[in-house]
């Protein structure tokens, strides 16, 4: 498949901390417990660390009444414990793969502050090549091919509150979206700001969501503003070509979406390539 | 190993979950068997870990109290006193929340000095004292009345089941 990502806005020193780009598919009723250890050690030299998780739902964005969260159908069939997610991570934590039932998903983050976003290209490249094992390993193991239903990217930034701004009363130096003005004079400048949007792609090919969130990192206890973005909808079909083309549309609104979002003095400090 | 979740009122994705994660391994010496913790706050699918601010809960403004102790000088109680590790206080902040809940009385919390993190609790002439230490370990003490030095055990971790038991000693006269 050819890496034709198209060419967007870039940042120099983004802000971005975390990067995941998620396929889910309808549940494979056959993949059991055994499999993700003979699916782990197929991956075991790349990612010799693993971790247990509860299952993300499953996720559907259904454009008559909005998004729809249900418990994937496998809950009904199996016992609830067979419904895991697992983590599998390479040896610096940087970089993890996520499988479950229904979902497999990649994710860069930045353990310590010295790391650099590979950039999207780099991650991209790297998920499909995960993928289209996976899905080998899948026909191997005679499970058949996933029914893509949803694809996701989210993109987690940290704000610092040093870099170009100190206090909530200055959010409308960082977010274009916030005004911070009120109708009279009473309230005094926000403590704490918390904002969430939502917004439709043409043609109903998905959603993007936005949020701000004030959060303490556990990293180094330190209090940041978390600016989340996350695109999912459904890809024409699921054939790897059309599922990666919705991860370059979705990729393409986060980055859109998150330069719209925030000021032009912020695209200055983070670095605005085009 | 346990895993369980709390809703948290403002996700981004449409999933509004945080999950935390406690990680159990056997606790090496002492008559008790004691588990290990780790703490994970993690909105779906995410890695990166934090706990949102703006939850309305009494442990949020703790939490919050505790990360701003990371700009405290030094000399700040005029004794000469270094300001609470990074670990004391990211120890202090995944206890209160992981293993506190809001149900459960507000401890006074404070810096000591040192280099460490106090929370305490007094109910009738019972007290219980838990210290973060700089390099990471637990102590508590317990003081069944005014009159008595207390019970004093260090440890390196501590667990929901331990905490309820505390709180059960504290509360029950």
């Amino acid at each position: 498949m050819a890496d034709n990502v198209p060419i967007i806005r870039s940042y120099k020193q983004a802000p971005v901390i975390e990067t995941v780009l998620s396929i889910q598919f309808k549940p494979i009723p056959n993949f059991t417990i055994p499999h993700f250890g003979i699916y782990w050690k197929q991956t075991l030299a790349e990612f010799p660390q693993s971790e247990i998780k509860p299952p993300i739902l499953h996720m559907i964005e259904e454009f008559s009444r909005g998004p729809s969260q249900r418990s994937s159908g496998i809950d009904l069939e199996i016992p609830t414990e067979r419904a895991i997610r697992y983590w599998f991570l390479d040896k610096t934590r940087n970089s993890f793969i996520q499988l479950q039932q229904d979902r497999f998903i990649y994710n860069w983050q930045r353990v310590i502050e010295a790391d650099v976003y590979p950039r999207y290209r780099t991650t991209r490249s790297k998920f499909l090549s995960e993928w289209q094992k996976f899905c080998d390993f899948l026909e191997s193991e005679k499970l058949g091919r996933p029914e893509v239903d949803q694809c996701e990217v989210t993109y987690v930034n940290h704000l610092e509150y040093t870099a170009g701004w100190n206090s909530y009363g200055d959010l409308s130096k960082v977010v274009s979206y916030w005004s911070g003005k009120t109708s009279g004079s009473f309230l005094p400048e926000p403590e704490k700001v918390n904002i969430n949007a939502r917004y439709v792609m043409p043609n109903n090919q998905g959603r993007l969501y936005v949020s701000i969130q004030p959060v303490i990192r556990a990293r180094d206890a330190m209090e940041v503003l978390q600016l989340n973005l996350t695109a999912r909808g459904a890809p024409v079909s699921s054939k790897t070509e059309d599922v990666f083309n919705w991860l370059d549309l979705g990729r393409q609104w986060i980055v859109e979406g998150f330069t719209d979002f925030t000021t032009n003095e912020m695209h200055k400090l983070w670095g605005l390539e085009a | 190993m346990g895993v369980g979740s709390m809703n948290i009122p403002s996700s981004m994705s449409g999933a509004a979950t945080i999950q935390t994660q406690l990680l159990t391994t056997s606790w090496p010496g002492g008559s008790q068997h004691r588990v290990r913790w780790q703490w994970r706050c993690q909105v779906d699918g995410q890695g990166v870990e934090v706990f949102p601010l703006l939850a309305r809960t009494w442990r949020e403004s703790v939490i919050e109290k505790l990360s701003s102790y990371r700009s405290l000088p030094h000399n700040w109680n005029s004794y000469g006193s270094p300001p609470p590790s990074t670990l004391a206080i990211q120890k202090a902040i995944g206890f209160v929340s992981v293993l506190l809940d809001d149900s459960q009385p507000r401890p006074r919390v404070t810096p000591v000095s040192g280099g460490g993190i106090q929370f305490d609790w007094s109910f009738g002439k019972r007290e219980l004292e838990i210290e973060f230490l700089p390099d990471g370990t637990i102590k508590y003490i317990f003081s069944p009345d005014w009159d008595s030095d207390g019970i004093e055990d260090t440890i390196d971790s501590v667990t929901i089941s331990e905490v309820a038991r505390l709180f059960e000693w504290l509360t029950t006269v």
